[in-house]
């Protein structure tokens, strides 16, 4: 009874919020008037172009919907029933609540500012962000919750604002996650743990028993190796670190960047789903939902943060100018192993894809659009080198993305036509 | 004649821009005139500029391109003055236009002689005979056509709408132009290849009344028929064949043309293409979700949704400067790539027409006062 009585609240109040939104009133644009003269023969009220590109918003997102499950179906493969349970409960409980909404609505169709292909593009992407293995009824309404939410601030409406992936990825900081391990950004269902594979799990990979150990990985990472031949040098400045104890320190304590791309050394640098995530933006590039441009440049903002932030936690904690002229003598395909390490311990990849992916993230003007990047991108270097506990990247680009219109009339392009 | 194949693009469920194909198009059989050999060497001096101004008028009294403008409202402007540079723009002013490429191959004679006959009148320098660069037999023909001429060609890659004035001038000089002015205010001249055409067959053979136009019907082959200007675009249709009555009938182009009533509708001078289509559905416009791809489409720069949240306030979207719509060029790209099918061109046509009526207005206000 009490639960019936606040699930009615509920969608009353979220009723009330949809019927007097702005964005919900105003669905499109006045047609212009003709300028043409009707007795000539042309119709009025038909204006060109009589030829439209054939992605309509429909797809936009179920282009996105249906990349994300590449990457999900992968940690699934990894993390078995758990993860499988997780995924469905978040896209149970989206469409239950958006069949629940156009039910209340159904008088008011174009009230409900929801499609559902939005609907589950934001759900399946909240359950790539969160922990296996939460329980399902958690998920179930995590699922229902971002659909709610994004409903009620106006959904697509109000684009300038992700609500429903925030929420999404603060109830992964606020879920009790054991906190035992120390990082959040291995514990995910892309960017996953393989220690978590214990039962049902379609592979088995190699894992570790406990989280005291070192997760199934048998390797040093390149950071700390890095970490302790740069702290050697500090200590003895005058002498050059050789390239043979370079070749040494990366052959014997590091795998190949190609395995560790692969998956094929899971665990300790949450590799599972990364080549999910990379052929999925490759095809969100081909339908130029996701502009290539734009996934370099937040990645060039990464590199050019985790190389130059001198807030180091593992790799230049130490000595930092010392150590950035070591980089020096490092060989060009063992910086590749550093940058895919790097590039692999948190989401940067997933943030690349499928946030930018989504439109509203970023600013429309081009230099507002390559600003924002470059700095979203350093910010969520920073972030991860400052270990904030929860994706940094996703976060950096969900709490930046308000600004985004701002940045948008700060960065206004004039034409280059004189009027 | 000799067929011959040009690039044409394959028509998929009445829509265009698929992929590339080879097509076979022939240029229809020249109507029952008899040759004149009407030859007037004396036009060709440049002191005899007002008498080409009364032969344009007489051939081709309007503008012969969807967006070059007339060539006798160019020398009217250009009054005494010479023109520093002639273009002669042979990019196709849409991209389903074949119109530049088959008068290069199949009606060569009158369209160089037409171009020669007015860069001689006009005393222009420098002659650039803008080409796509894909079109190679095109560019093999004017290699031909140029050799001991003053034409320099120029190949550029044509996407669209490079062949407008502003851009292409830009393109080739560096000078930029306003959407609303000629370029015959910078002593430049942009020459449309129909006008060059009339006026060589015109010299030729004394015809001045028909002009080539394209003809699209979903399913079929291109076609280019001569066509006569005022004659009814149904009537012209049914010459070929073609029943336009359960069609939808468009004119110039499905990206900045115009949507007709063939039965009240007659063929003009800038009439150049013709589209048949079945009835297409109607998609809606809902809210924008800022993806940014008509901010990326804009040729000359401009942030179509800004300038749409400036004609109507519009939640969350910055708000442009209503001045900037005088610079649309009216391509009709923005809303031609708009996911949320928002109708981005009419909503800035809109806008544009009205600042130049404010514009037209305050500059009345200072002349009376």
């Amino acid at each position: 009874m009490a639960v019936g009585i606040a699930l009615a609240i509920f969608f009353g109040g979220i009723k009330l919020l949809l019927l007097n939104h702005p964005s919900c009133i105003d669905g499109g644009v006045d047609p212009a008037p003709s300028a043409r003269d009707e007795s000539s023969g042309f119709i009025p009220g038909r204006h060109p172009p009589f030829l439209l590109w054939p992605a309509a918003r429909r797809e936009f997102y179920q282009t996105i919907a249906y990349t994300a499950l590449l990457p999900l179906a992968w940690g699934m493969v990894v993390f078995g029933r758990c993860a499988i349970v997780v995924v469905i409960c978040y896209a149970a409980g989206a469409v239950i609540s958006y069949a629940l909404l156009q039910w209340l609505f159904r008088r008011n169709p174009g009230k409900a500012a929801l499609t559902f292909h939005h609907t589950l593009a934001c759900a399946l992407i909240a359950a790539a962000l969160a922990y296996p293995l939460m329980p399902w009824y958690l998920a179930l309404g995590a699922g229902a919750g971002v659909t709610l939410l994004m409903a009620a601030t106006g959904s697509i409406g109000r684009p300038w604002l992700h609500v429903g992936l925030l929420a999404a990825l603060l109830l992964v900081v606020l879920y009790p996650t054991p906190r035992r391990w120390p990082l959040l950004a291995r514990d995910h269902l892309v960017l996953g743990n393989a220690a978590h594979n214990r039962s049902g799990s379609i592979y088995r990979w190699p894992h570790s028993g406990g989280p005291g150990d070192i997760d199934a990985v048998r390797f040093e990472r390149p950071g700390l190796v890095l970490q302790s031949l740069y702290a050697t040098i500090a200590a003895n400045p005058h002498s050059r670190p050789s390239r043979l104890r370079l070749q040494r320190a990366f052959a014997l304590d590091l795998p190949a960047p190609g395995d560790m791309f692969l998956g094929a050394v899971p665990g300790r640098i949450g590799t599972v789903g990364l080549l999910a995530i990379v052929l999925a933006g490759l095809w969100l590039s081909c339908r130029h939902i996701l502009l290539p441009g734009a996934w370099a440049l937040f990645l060039l903002g990464v590199v050019a943060g985790l190389v130059l932030g001198p807030f180091s936690s593992h790799v230049f904690d130490h000595e930092f100018w010392q150590s950035l002229g070591g980089l020096w003598y490092l060989p060009p395909e063992r910086a590749l192993t550093l940058v895919v390490d790097e590039l692999c311990s948190a989401d940067f990849l997933f943030a690349s894809v499928f946030v930018l992916a989504l439109p509203g993230t970023m600013p429309m003007e081009p230099m507002a659009r390559r600003v924002f990047l470059l700095a979203a991108g350093i910010l969520a270097a920073l972030a991860h080198r400052l270990a904030i506990p929860a994706l940094p990247a996703t976060l950096t680009l969900l709490l930046l993305q308000p600004l985004t219109p701002t940045l948008d009339v700060l960065f206004h392009r004039r034409s280059w036509v004189r009027p | 004649m000799r067929p011959l194949k040009l690039i044409s693009r394959t028509m998929v469920g009445g829509l265009y821009f698929g992929r590339p194909a080879w097509r076979v198009m022939e240029w229809p059989e020249p109507p029952d005139a008899t040759a004149t050999e009407e030859k007037n060497p004396e036009i060709s001096r440049p002191e005899n500029r007002p008498q080409l101004g009364d032969l344009l008028r007489r051939v081709c009294p309007g503008s012969t391109g969807s967006c070059t403008p007339a060539l006798v409202r160019q020398i009217a402007d250009l009054a005494d003055r010479r023109a520093r540079l002639l273009i002669l723009n042979l990019l196709p002013a849409q991209p389903e236009s074949l119109l530049p490429a088959a008068l290069t191959q199949f009606q060569s004679q009158y369209l160089a002689a037409g171009a020669e006959l007015i860069a001689r009148c006009l005393d222009s320098p420098r002659v650039m005979v803008a080409l796509d660069r894909h079109d190679r037999p095109t560019w093999r023909a004017w290699r031909r056509l140029a050799d001991g001429r003053r034409f320099r060609i120029h190949t550029l890659v044509n996407r669209y709408p490079q062949a407008h004035p502003v851009i292409l001038t830009r393109c080739l000089t560096g000078t930029v132009l306003s959407p609303a002015s000629l370029p015959s205010g910078r002593d430049i001249v942009v020459l449309d290849p129909v006008t060059c055409w009339a006026l060589g067959r015109f010299l030729r053979w004394g015809r001045a009344t028909t002009r080539p136009v394209q003809v699209f019907v979903s399913g079929r082959e291109p076609r280019l028929a001569e066509a006569r200007v005022g004659q009814r675009v149904a009537d012209f249709l049914r010459t070929l064949g073609i029943a336009p009555d359960t069609q939808e009938c468009i004119l110039n182009g499905m990206l900045a043309g115009e949507w007709i009533d063939p039965e009240r509708t007659a063929i003009r001078w800038d009439t150049e293409l013709i589209s048949l289509r079945p009835p297409a559905a109607h998609e809606p416009a809902v809210d924008c979700i800022r993806c940014g791809w008509c901010v990326g489409a804009c040729p000359v720069g401009l942030n179509p949704v800004s300038l749409l949240a400036a004609a109507r306030i519009h939640d969350g979207l910055p708000v442009g400067d209503r001045r900037e719509a005088v610079a649309c060029i009216d391509c009709g790209l923005c809303s031609y790539v708009c996911p949320s099918r928002l109708d981005l061109a009419a909503t800035i046509r809109t806008l544009r027409a009205k600042q130049l009526g404010m514009a037209a207005a305050a500059a009345e206000l200072a002349a009376a006062g």
